[in-house]
């Protein structure tokens, strides 16, 4: 029997994502990958993390994505960058991109990402990493066993997603040893603004993970109808869809237990998914179905979303799977949670309104 | 003082004798027809202000068990009765005690005794009520909710919204301190359960109560930069906490308690709402 193909990666961004997500879980699976360029618009940056994997750096993205080592790319870099390297990757007809979330700012961004790839005929797989939780989808297959799904269902009558994090520095430092950490201005929370754009930002940066995972349960919203700002980076949204209530907290606090769960109701049975930290190397999600008077208990699996979603990028790039969430099912993804992102920028702007109503 | 006998309507009989067994000291189950020291009054019937109106006569205490919402609801006056029979309740010294899903259980007291003032002062408090017992409404639900947050010390002042939908319901206000108060409520078979978390930029508190019919206690916590405390658990639910305050009120003859004009608050808060 021969040995399995190993990918060769390119990674573009060396920030900590890549420093504590993605290099450990990638060593993990050094028989199928290896990686072999790291670029970043920081010379030292790239060559010192680029060093730790026996890989070789670059500031050029162009230079990366023609290097014949380069079969995959992983995408690391701020969201603002995502869309032109993605069709950049596309262009250069790597056989697969691994584009962290989120994976485009705008609806239009995340139409040119769908193009690019379906012209390149490109597989992008993006690391939503709980969509690949081994936790998660053992549970969410026995739910839809369960309730239905389509239009047969039992109606989900509520979900509750709610993310309680400590900053990030405090699981980082779990998963590596963390170089030139980025820093961040201190926000005017004075600003009804600013506090709208971190709002949108804290959607798009950490509501974001659960989101395709709530619009699996409940396909469409109407509106954020209330935000509440939680300093000192947190919000806790109510959301209308049709004849489901939704509640979104997402908090990075210092001082709170963290917590990362999703929960949802039909009127006879319950889904909780206990996700594991972000940063944690350390096994599946904890799922439990349960109806009156009974439990079904899902995982701890050994491996967590991130080695999930690197294994099916390399079951797709390698020809052995199709894509489990095609470009539009990402877009559509993206689409739902650019509603939340702005409409909790709109409602955190209508709370310090003194009409109550959004500028 | 001898055991007080207690008149308990044969529907209710599944649910009282357990608890009234537990203490045989305190109370016994009148015979039937007999009439009884303590009446208790269905507030899951719709028409259960008239009928704790009309008990207030002639025993010497009633237990309004698990109100509801609907009818009192229906026009604004309906609060106004609550609140005259809150104030009668207390001029003949006849104490109504309100046995309300989730607020009475002693780990919410113990809570409010040992993180009420920090909870009182938070920056944001939520309320989740998951309803097992589906012949509860959206409405029901939410006066348990309101019950359950006044009892953990954060009194909701003002509900801007509630909306009520087939096995689920959402409301926001601000707390009586200001706070902003988010509440959702499920009604779901697959069991319950309710949590208040109030919070603030250095700490966080929540008591979380099981369903009435799970023999667990409430855990009730409170977290910040030193750590976490959790509190002593107390092994007993709120319908049994609920008897022995109204054994407790007759015994001492003061024949006073909050319960209604409490609830007429909620209900009255819940009617501007919907």
């Amino acid at each position: 029997m021969s040995a399995p193909e190993r990918l060769g990666v390119g990674i573009l961004g060396a920030g900590p994502v890549t420093q504590a997500i993605h290099l450990p879980t990638l060593a993990r699976l050094a028989d199928r990958f290896r990686v072999a360029v790291v670029m970043d618009v920081d010379a030292a940056l790239a060559e010192r993390v680029a060093s730790r994997a026996g890989a070789r750096s670059t500031t050029d993205q162009d230079a990366l994505l023609a290097d014949p080592e380069v079969d995959v790319v992983l995408i690391c870099s701020p969201p603002q960058f995502h869309a032109s390297q993605v069709e950049a990757a596309c262009a250069a007809g790597v056989r697969a991109v691994l584009c962290e979330k989120p994976f485009a700012t705008s609806q239009e961004e995340a139409e040119r990402i769908a193009r690019a790839a379906a012209d390149g005929d490109v597989p992008l797989v993006v690391g939503a990493m709980h969509a690949f939780d081994p936790g998660w989808l053992a549970a969410k297959a026995a739910w839809d066993e369960t309730v239905g799904t389509g239009g047969g269902a039992e109606p989900v009558v509520a979900v509750r997603s709610s993310i309680v994090l400590p900053p990030n520095p405090r699981f980082e430092d779990r998963a590596t040893q963390v170089v030139a950490r980025p820093s961040h201005p201190s926000p005017d929370l004075d600003d009804p603004r600013v506090v709208a754009a971190l709002a949108r930002n804290l959607v798009l940066g950490l509501t974001v993970h659960d989101l395709p995972l709530v619009r699996s349960l409940v396909p469409r919203l109407d509106a954020v109808v209330h935000a509440a700002w939680l300093p000192p980076f947190g919000a806790h949204l109510s959301v209308e869809a049709p004849g489901t209530a939704v509640e979104l907290l997402a908090v990075m606090h210092q001082q709170w237990r963290p917590e990362w769960t999703l929960q949802a109701w039909t009127q006879s049975h319950a889904l909780e998914v206990a996700f594991t930290p972000s940063y944690v190397h350390a096994g599946s999600a904890t799922a439990a179905v349960r109806a009156a008077g009974r439990t079904h208990v899902f995982g701890p699996f050994e491996d967590n979303g991130y080695v999930g979603e690197w294994h099916h990028l390399y079951e797709v790039a390698t020809g052995r799977a199709e894509l489990c969430y095609d470009a539009a099912s990402v877009v559509a993804d993206l689409t739902y949670t650019l509603a939340v992102a702005d409409g909790a920028a709109g409602a955190v702007l209508a709370a310090a309104s003194p009409t109550g109503r959004a500028a | 003082m001898n055991a007080l006998t207690v008149d308990v309507p044969p529907d209710l009989t599944a649910d009282l004798v357990p608890v009234l067994a537990s203490l045989p000291d305190d109370f016994r189950v009148s015979a039937d027809g007999e009439g009884g020291d303590v009446l208790v009054v269905d507030g899951r019937l719709a028409d259960w202000p008239a009928r704790l109106e009309r008990s207030l006569e002639d025993v010497r205490g009633v237990l309004l068990l698990d109100p509801g919402a609907p009818e009192v609801l229906a026009a604004d006056g309906d609060v106004d009765v609550l609140r005259d029979l809150a104030s009668r309740s207390a001029a003949t010294a006849v104490p109504v005690v309100v046995d309300r899903r989730w607020s009475g259980a002693p780990g919410v007291a113990g809570f409010a005794r040992e993180f009420g003032t920090s909870t009182a002062s938070a920056s944001s408090v939520s309320v989740l009520v998951v309803e097992a017992d589906l012949s509860r409404s959206c409405e029901d639900a939410a006066v348990d909710a309101l019950g359950l947050a006044r009892a953990a010390g954060a009194a909701a002042g003002r509900l801007s919204r509630f909306h009520g939908r087939r096995g689920s319901w959402s409301a926001q206000g601000t707390t009586v301190q200001g706070a902003p108060l988010h509440l959702m409520g499920v009604l779901s078979a697959a069991g319950g359960g309710a949590t208040v978390t109030a919070s603030s930029a250095s700490w966080q508190t929540a008591v979380s109560v099981p369903h009435p019919h799970s023999a667990a206690p409430a855990v009730a916590r409170r977290t910040d930069e030193a750590g976490e405390r959790l509190l002593p658990t107390e092994f007993e639910g709120a319908s049994r906490a609920a008897w022995r305050r109204l054994r407790a009120l007759l015994r001492d003859g003061a024949g006073r308690a909050a319960d209604l004009s409490e609830l007429a608050e909620d209900l009255a808060l819940l009617r501007g709402a919907v």
